[in-house]
C-alpha cells in the first residue's frame, strides 16, 4: 500500500491501520505529488512496475521496476525521447507469445509530443512496451530499459479534406481479455486537448495493430533541424524490443546485448508510425455536451444474438454512461446505443476510478467524494412491456414473458424476448400483444393541467430511451382529430417537454406526447389544458383559501422542492405579466404540499449519506442535463 | 594493463633541455621541443614540480631539474569506440592518439599523482610521486571514462580528503556533445588501492539519485554545440567551487549556426551533499567604465592583505577570490586582449546564493536554470530556516542565480591580455601576478580597491618568452619565494620579486613593489628578510622618506686645500657605532669620527687631492661615500666638489665662477688663496668685476 502522511491531522477512525513496522521506500514507486497521475502493477512474483516521476520536483519521470529479486532498472534519466513529462494512465501485462520469457509489460501514459514532432506544443498518446526479462545493459544503459519502446496512439475522426480531429488527452485504458490471452482488446477513452472544443472519444486498438507498429520502422532524426523520418539504415540484430528469449533465439539477457544495439535502443526509443483504431475512428464521440470522459470499463455479455462489450464510462460530471455498440450491417459499421445515463454522486464530481465486478454484477465507482456502487443492470426500469424492454436493447436484459429481466444465456426459455441487434418491438412482442398492449396506453400518464390566459404552462414529457424521438399532438375537446402541433414561437419544444407562451382559450384541448423509436410509436403522455380567463383568476384564488383543493389530479406527492426552480425559471424566461399574481397562487399550492410532506418520512434524508447505494428508484434515470433536476417521473 | 609504446624509444630520446638562465634573464626555465606543455603543479612540500604534457609527465625538481619522464601516448585509439579499443575490439580504424594530459592533481594522502588524459574515453593514471611509476590506470569500467576532448584546459578536479584510505575526487569536464557517456559535474571516490574497483565510482549512485550533474540531451539537441569548460575548481569552507565557461542560452539563437555567446558561471555545492541538492549555479562576470567582461580566463583562491582587507571592511582571514576575465561574451576559444582582473568577497557570493535560496524556499520565481532543467520549475514556498551552511533539499534544486555576481575591477589590460592568475600576500599587501598571452608576467599591488577607471598598481613587468602565451597553472614555490609559469614549450621560474635591479633606495622604494626595501647598511634593494638586522631602526628602509640623507659641510674645497675638517650629517641611518669611513670615491678613504648626529671626516691630504685634469674644467664632482665598518659597504653618498680656479684664464670666468676664486688683477692669475696675490697688486672679486669692465671699456 502507498500512503502519503499527512504530517499535520490525525485521523482517528481506520480500518486499515498502516503496518509502522513494515516501511518500504516509495521513490520511484509512488510520486511525491498525490495529484500527479502515476500508474504501477504489482505481479505474481513481488515485482512491481511503476511509472511516476520520482523527485519531488516532478522532473525525472520513470518507468520503474523494483522489489523483486533482481536490481531495480528504469527509464533513461532526463531523456525527453523517452518520456516527455508524462502522464501514466494504466500498465498491464501481456504476453507475447506461449513463452513467458517474451512476456511484456505495456504501459498506457499521454505526454508532450516530441521536439520537432508536432509545431508547437502538443500531447500525444502513447503505448509503451518493456520486456519482463529486461535487465538492463552491461557497460550502457546499466540497470535501464534496453527493450523500452513506444509508439503514438491515435484517436481522431478523419474527415474529407485529410484534416483529422483528434482525441489526444488519453485518459483511460480498459483492457478486455478475450480468450486469446495475448490479444486483449484495448478500450482507450480519450478527450481533446482543446479548451474550447470539448470532446471526448473511446477508441479501440488491437494488440495485433500494436504488435505491427513495434516491428514497424523506428523514428529517426539526424539532428536538430531534420525532420522525423522513418529509420532506413540497419537496424542492429537483436532488434531493440525484442525480449531475449528462445522464442526468438540469439541471446540470453540483455546484459550480453552488443553495443550497437544498445547505442541504438537509446536513441530510437520511439517507433515512427502510430496505431490506429479498429476501423480508424473511435467507436464512440461525445462533443458539444459540458462534461468529459474520464474513465471506462468493458464488459463483454452474452446475448441472444451474440457478444456484445458493453462500456461503462465515467465522466467529470459524476455521471456514468452505459454504451453498447451494436454492429449495423458489418462490424466495421457500429451503431453507438446509450443504453443510460446515470448519475451516481449526490453531487457533480469528476469520476477517478470505476471497478468491474463480474461476479457481483456491480460496477465499483470512485470520486474524491466517496465510492458507489452500481448494479450493472437494471432491467425493470425499462418498462413493463415487452416492447419496451426490446426498445431497450440493452443486451443484459431480455422479456422474460412477465417482465424485462437478467438475460442469461444458459437457462433458455422459449417466452424470452431480446433483439440487440435491431431493436424491433414488433417481430419480438407482436405474438405476445394480448399480453399487452402495444401502444402502451396502460403506463399512459393522463394529467389536467390548468393555465392562465395569457401566461405560460410546461407540458413535461421525456421519453425513458434515449434514441426516441418525440412528437407532440393537439387534440380540441370534442374533437376525433389529433394534429401535429405546429412548434412557433408560442409552441417551443424542449428536451424536457412542451413549453406554451401566452395561453389563449383556443389552447384548450388534449395534448400527446409521442415517443417514436425504430417506427415504433408510444404514447407516454395525455395531458388535458384547460385555460382560465384572467378574469376569473381572483375568484379562483379566494375558492383555494377556503381549502377546496386543486382540481388537478397530478398528485402533490410526486412534486419535489426542487421544481419549484425550474418553474421560476421558465417564468422569469417568459417575463408574465401577472407573475407576481401567479407566484402567490403557487405559493398557495405549494405550503398546501408542504403541510402534506412533512407528514410522510422525507426519502431525500436518506441521500446525505456519503457512502449511499444508488437510490434507483427514487432518482431514477437521469437526463444528460444535471443543473436542471427536475420531479422524477413515475416509472 | 601498461599503455603500449608503440613508437616507444624514439620518444623517450627526446626530452626536454634546461637552461641554467634565460638570454638576459634571471630566470630558470625548462623547455620541451616534441611536445606541448598543457598543466603544472608543484608538490607543496617537496617543492617538487609535475607537468602534464602531451603524451608525457614530468617530474622536476624545484631548480627545474628534470627528474622523470613518463610517458602515456601515443596510444591505439579512435574517440567513436566506446568502450575503448582496450576493452573490446571496435570497429572503427584505431591510428596512433596524442594524449593530452588534461588535469594533474596531488593525491597528498597517497603519494601520487593522479593525471588524466584524453585517449581511451579520458581515463586516468594514478603515478607513484617519486619516481611516475604507474600505480594504477583504471579503465574497464563506464566510471573510469570521464571524457574524450582534447582541449587541454577544460577540466577542473578538487580533491577533498575523506579518511586516511579514500577522497573525494570533484571533477568538472566539458563533454563535447557526450553527455550519455561523461558527466559534466561529478564527485568519485578516489580509493587508496589503485586495481579496486570502486576506483572513480560516483560517491553515491541508485536508480534516482547520484552525484553527478549531466548535460540533458534535450538541451544538446536543442543546442548542439552546448558545453560546459571548467576552468578553476578550489575548496572554502564546507562548499566547493567551480568557475566555468558555458554557451549563454539566453543569448545564442536556436538551432543557429550563427554567432555564438557564452557566460561565465560559478558553481556552488556542499562537499558532503552525495545527491547534488546543493547545487547552484549563478552568472558572473565584472564590469569596468560600462563594459562588460564576462569570459573568465583563470581565477585564484586567496586571502586579502591587511591592507586590502581594511578598504574592503573585511576580516584577513576571509577568503577572496581573483578572476580574470575576457571583454564580452563572444570569441571563448579566442578571447579578446581587452582583459581586467576583478576581485570577488567569497562571502558576498555566499550571501547572494543564500539570499537567492531564501527566495525560492519562499516560492518565488522559478528554478532559473533553463540548461538544466529544460523547463521552468516554479519555486516551491516551503517556511525553512535557510542559512548559510543551507545544503538543500529534494526540493527547489538543481537552483539557478538570476542576476550577474559582479566583481570589482582592479586592473585592465587591453594590449597583452591577461589569461593566468595567482595571488598572495607579502607583508600586509595583496600581491596579483598576472600571465599575459603577449607572454608577460604582471605584477599588480593590491593594497585598497582603486577608483573608478583607475587600476591598481601595476609595478612591474617581466618578459617571460615573448610572444608565447601564459597558460592558466601558474603556482607559487612553497616558500612563495619564486612563481613558475607554464607557456607550451617551457616552464619557467621567476622569483616573486627582482628587488636587486634597482640600484638607489629612491629607485627601490618608488619602485612599488612591496617586497623590496632598503638594506641600509648593505646599500641593497631587497627584501627584508634578506637584509641583516633589517629590524632594528633605520637599517632597513621601506619607504622613500627613510631613506638615507647625507650632508656634507662644506661640500667644497679648492684642489689647494686638504686636511679640511669636513662635517657630515645624516638622517635616517641605523647605529653606526661599529665604525664608518668616508670615501672620496676611488680616491680616499679615511676614519670618520662620529659625534652624535655628525661625523667628522678629513678631506683627501695633499698627495690624494684629486687632480683636475684640462677636461674637467673648473671642478671635479666626487662621490663623498659613507662606508659601513660592519658591512664594508658604501650605504650614503652625497657629491662633492674639488675645484681649481686656476684653471680660470680670464678675470670674468674666475670671478663669475660658483667657488670663490679670486682674480689677482696684475698677475692675471686666478686663485683660491686671496692671500695668493700680492698685496699691492689687490685682487677683484666680484663686485668689482662691474667697474672694472665698465671702465675698460673707455
Amino acid at each position: 500500500i502507498c500512503a502519503y502522511k499527512n504530517v499535520k491531522q490525525h485521523h482517528q477512525e481506520n480500518l486499515f491501520k498502516l503496518d509502522t513496522h513494515r516501511f518500504e521506500n516509495g521513490r520511484g514507486k509512488s510520486p511525491y505529488d498525490p495529484k500527479l497521475l502515476t500508474t504501477s502493477l504489482l505481479l505474481v512474483d513481488g515485482e512491481l512496475y511503476s511509472g511516476t516521476a520520482a523527485d519531488f520536483m516532478g522532473r525525472d519521470f520513470a518507468i520503474y521496476r523494483t522489489l523483486g529479486h533482481h536490481h531495480p532498472v528504469r527509464t533513461e534519466q532526463h531523456d525527453s525521447r523517452w518520456l516527455n513529462e508524462p502522464k501514466f494512465i494504466g500498465t498491464y501485462l501481456i504476453p507475447e507469445s506461449d513463452n513467458p520469457e517474451d512476456d511484456k509489460i505495456f504501459f498506457f501514459f499521454r505526454e508532450n509530443a516530441i521536439d520537432g514532432e508536432h509545431s508547437g506544443k502538443a500531447t500525444h498518446a502513447r503505448i509503451g512496451q518493456i520486456c519482463k526479462n529486461d535487465f538492463g545493459g552491461h557497460r550502457s544503459l546499466v540497470n535501464k530499459w534496453t527493450t523500452f519502446l513506444k509508439a503514438r496512439l491515435i484517436c481522431s475522426v478523419p474527415s474529407p479534406n485529410g484534416i483529422d480531429t483528434h482525441f489526444d488527452e488519453l485518459q483511460d485504458v480498459y483492457l478486455m481479455s478475450t480468450k486469446d490471452p495475448k490479444n486483449p482488446i484495448i478500450y482507450a477513452v480519450f478527450t481533446t486537448s482543446s479548451n474550447i472544443f470539448k470532446g471526448s472519444a473511446v477508441c479501440i486498438y488491437s494488440m495485433a495493430d500494436v504488435r505491427r507498429v513495434f516491428l514497424g520502422p523506428f523514428a529517426h532524426r539526424e539532428g536538430p533541424n531534420y525532420q522525423w523520418v522513418p529509420f532506413q539504415g540497419r537496424v542492429p540484430y537483436p532488434r531493440p524490443g525484442t525480449c531475449p528469449s528462445k522464442t526468438f533465439g540469439g541471446f540470453d539477457s540483455t546484459k550480453d546485448l552488443p553495443d550497437d544495439v544498445i547505442t541504438f535502443a537509446r536513441s530510437h526509443p520511439a517507433m515512427y508510425n502510430p496505431v490506429f483504431p479498429i476501423n480508424n475512428r473511435p467507436v464512440i464521440i461525445k462533443t458539444d455536451v459540458d462534461y468529459q470522459f474520464t474513465q471506462i470499463v468493458v464488459d463483454r455479455v452474452e446475448a441472444e444474438d451474440g457478444q456484445y462489450d458493453v462500456m461503462f464510462i465515467g465522466t467529470d460530471a459524476g455521471t456514468v454512461l452505459k454504451v453498447v455498440s451494436i454492429p449495423k450491417e458489418t462490424w466495421r459499421d457500429l451503431e453507438e446505443v446509450l443504453l443510460e445515463e446515470m448519475s451516481v454522486f449526490r453531487e457533480p464530481t469528476a469520476i477517478t476510478a470505476i471497478e468491474l465486478s463480474t461476479k457481483q454484477q456491480q460496477l465499483y465507482i470512485g470520486s474524491a467524494i466517496g465510492v458507489s456502487q452500481l448494479p450493472l443492470h437494471r432491467c425493470d426500469v425499462y418498462g413493463k412491456a415487452c416492447a419496451e424492454c426490446c426498445l431497450a436493447r440493452d443486451p443484459y436484459c431480455a422479456w422474460d414473458g412477465f417482465s424485462c429481466s437478467r438475460y442469461f444465456p444458459t437457462a433458455k426459455r422459449r417466452t424470452r424476448r431480446q433483439d440487440i441487434r435491431n431493436g424491433d418491438p414488433l417481430t419480438q412482442c407482436s405474438d405476445l400483444q394480448h399480453h399487452d398492449d402495444l401502444n402502451g396506453l396502460e403506463y399512459l400518464e393522463e394529467k389536467i393541467i390548468y393555465g392562465v390566459e395569457n401566461s405560460s404552462t410546461f407540458l413535461e414529457c421525456s421519453p425513458k430511451s434515449q434514441r426516441a424521438l418525440i412528437y407532440w399532438q393537439f387534440q380540441k375537446q370534442n374533437n376525433k382529430r389529433k394534429d401535429e402541433i405546429k412548434l412557433d414561437e408560442r409552441f417551443i419544444r424542449t428536451d424536457q417537454g412542451l413549453l406554451l407562451r401566452s395561453l389563449q382559450k383556443k389552447d384548450s384541448g388534449i395534448y400527446y406526447c409521442q415517443a417514436v423509436e425504430h417506427g415504433f410509436m408510444q404514447t407516454l403522455l395525455k395531458v388535458t389544458l384547460e385555460v382560465i380567463d384572467t378574469e376569473h383568476l381572483e375568484e379562483l384564488l379566494h375558492k383555494e383559501d377556503d381549502g377546496e383543493g386543486s382540481k388537478s389530479k397530478e398528485s402533490p406527492g410526486s412534486m419535489s422542492q426542487n421544481q419549484k426552480v425550474w418553474y421560476r425559471d421558465f417564468m422569469q424566461l417568459i417575463n408574465h405579466p401577472n407573475l407576481n399574481t401567479m407566484d402567490e397562487f403557487c405559493e398557495q399550492v405549494w405550503k398546501r404540499e408542504r403541510k402534506q410532506r412533512r407528514q410522510r418520512p422525507a426519502n431525500a434524508q436518506m441521500n446525505a449519506n456519503k457512502w449511499k447505494h444508488i437510490q434507483e428508484n427514487k432518482k431514477g434515470r437521469n437526463r444528460r442535463t444535471h443543473e436542471v433536476e427536475r420531479a422524477p417521473r413515475s416509472v | 594493463m601498461n599503455l603500449k609504446l608503440g613508437l616507444g624509444i624514439f620518444h623517450l630520446l627526446a626530452v626536454g633541455y634546461l637552461l641554467a638562465e634565460g638570454p638576459g634573464q634571471n630566470f630558470l626555465t625548462f623547455g620541451v621541443t616534441d611536445t606541448t606543455l598543457t598543466h603544472l603543479v608543484v608538490h607543496r612540500q617537496t617543492g617538487d614540480v609535475y607537468l602534464g604534457a602531451v603524451n608525457r609527465i614530468y617530474r622536476l625538481s624545484a631548480n627545474l631539474t628534470e627528474l622523470r619522464a613518463h610517458v602515456t601516448g601515443p596510444i591505439e585509439d579512435n574517440p567513436e569506440c566506446y568502450p575503448p579499443p582496450s576493452v573490446r575490439a571496435c570497429a572503427h580504424k584505431l591510428a596512433p592518439a596524442d594524449n593530452v594530459n588534461k588535469l594533474l592533481l596531488i593525491d597528498y594522502a597517497q603519494k601520487r599523482l593522479v593525471a588524466c588524459g584524453s585517449i581511451w574515453q579520458g581515463i586516468c593514471q594514478l603515478l607513484r610521486l617519486d619516481d611516475l611509476f604507474k600505480l594504477g590506470e583504471p579503465h574497464h569500467r563506464k566510471e573510469h571514462y570521464f571524457s574524450s576532448v582534447r582541449e587541454p584546459d577544460t577540466m577542473a578536479g578538487v580533491l577533498l580528503q575523506e579518511n586516511t584510505s579514500l577522497s573525494k575526487l570533484f571533477i568538472g569536464t566539458s563533454v563535447d556533445g557526450k553527455s550519455e557517456y561523461f558527466p559534466t559535474l561529478s564527485s568519485r571516490k578516489l580509493i587508496r588501492n589503485e586495481e579496486s574497483e570502486e576506483m572513480f565510482e560516483f560517491i553515491f549512485q541508485d536508480e534516482f539519485v547520484s552525484s553527478q550533474i549531466k548535460i540533458p540531451s534535450d538541451t544538446l539537441s536543442l543546442y548542439p554545440a552546448f558545453d560546459i569548460y571548467y576552468v578553476y575548481g578550489f575548496v572554502s569552507t564546507k562548499f566547493v567551487y567551480f568557475l566555468t565557461v558555458q554557451l549563454d542560452t539566453h543569448q545564442t539563437l536556436l538551432e543557429s549556426t550563427g554567432e555564438k555567446f557564452f557566460t561565465s558561471k560559478i558553481v556552488r555545492m556542499c562537499s558532503d551533499d552525495p545527491g547534488f541538492y546543493s547545487y547552484v549555479e549563478f552568472p558572473i562576470g565584472c564590469t569596468k567604465d560600462g563594459v562588460e567582461y564576462r569570459l573568465i580566463q583563470s581565477a585564484y583562491l586567496g586571502k586579502p592583505g591587511k591592507q586590502l582587507a581594511g578598504s574592503l571592511g573585511v576580516s584577513e582571514d576571509e577568503d577572496v577570490l581573483f578572476a580574470v576575465f575576457s571583454q564580452g561574451q563572444k570569441n571563448r576559444a579566442n578571447p579578446p586582449k581587452e582583459s581586467v582582473l576583478c576581485l570577488f568577497i567569497l562571502q558576498e557570493i555566499n550571501t547572494r546564493i543564500r539570499e537567492r535560496i531564501q527566495s525560492c524556499y519562499r516560492g518565488e520565481m522559478t528554478l532559473a536554470l533553463p540548461w538544466l532543467l529544460n523547463k521552468e520549475l516554479a519555486c516551491i514556498n516551503t517556511p525553512m530556516k535557510i542559512d548559510d551552511d543551507f545544503c538543500g533539499l529534494v526540493l527547489n534544486q538543481p537552483l539557478g542565480g538570476l542576476r550577474v555576481i559582479e566583481g570589482v575591477p582592479l586592473f585592465e589590460d587591453r594590449a597583452d591580455g591577461m589569461a593566468s592568475v595567482a595571488a598572495y600576500i607579502y607583508n600586509e599587501h595583496s600581491v596579483v601576478f598576472i600571465g599575459t598571452r603577449a607572454g608577460t608576467l604582471k605584477k599588480i599591488r593590491v593594497d585598497s580597491v582603486p577608483q573608478v577607471s583607475q587600476n591598481a598598481l601595476l609595478y612591474e613587468t617581466v618578459s617571460v618568452m615573448e610572444g608565447s602565451p601564459i597558460q592558466r597553472d601558474m603556482v607559487f614555490s612553497p616558500d612563495f619565494q619564486y612563481i613558475y609559469l607554464l607557456n607550451d614549450k617551457q616552464v619557467s621560474r621567476l622569483p616573486v620579486e627582482s628587488c636587486e635591479q634597482y640600484q638607489s633606495c629612491s629607485e627601490c622604494l618608488g619602485s612599488g613593489d612591496p617586497h623590496c626595501g632598503w638594506c641600509v647598511l648593505h646599500n641593497v634593494c631587497s627584501r627584508k628578510d634578506e637584509c641583516e638586522r633589517a629590524d632594528e631602526p633605520h637599517h632597513f628602509a621601506e619607504e622613500l622618506g627613510e631613506c638615507v640623507i647625507l650632508m656634507v659641510r662644506p661640500n667644497d674645497l679648492s684642489v689647494t686645500v686638504s686636511d679640511v675638517l669636513l662635517t657630515l650629517h645624516v638622517k635616517n641611518v641605523p647605529d653606526l657605532s661599529p665604525g664608518v669611513t668616508c670615501v672620496f670615491e676611488n680616491i680616499t678613504e679615511s676614519k670618520a669620527t662620529i659625534q652624535r648626529h655628525e661625523i667628522q671626516c678629513i678631506s683627501p691630504s695633499m698627495k690624494d687631492v684629486p687632480v683636475t685634469m684640462p677636461e674637467h674644467g673648473d671642478k671635479r664632482v666626487v662621490k663623498l661615500y659613507l662606508k659601513s665598518l660592519e658591512t664594508g659597504r658604501r650605504f650614503a653618498s652625497t657629491n662633492f666638489v674639488f675645484y681649481n680656479c686656476s684653471v680660470l684664464h680670464s678675470c670674468l670666468s674666475c670671478v663669475s665662477s660658483p667657488f670663490p676664486c679670486h682674480w689677482c688683477k696684475y698677475r692675471h692669475i686666478c686663485t683660491n688663496n686671496v692671500a695668493e696675490c700680492s698685496f699691492l697688486e689687490g685682487r677683484v672679486n666680484f663686485t668689482e668685476v662691474g667697474r672694472e669692465l665698465f671702465l675698460k671699456s673707455f
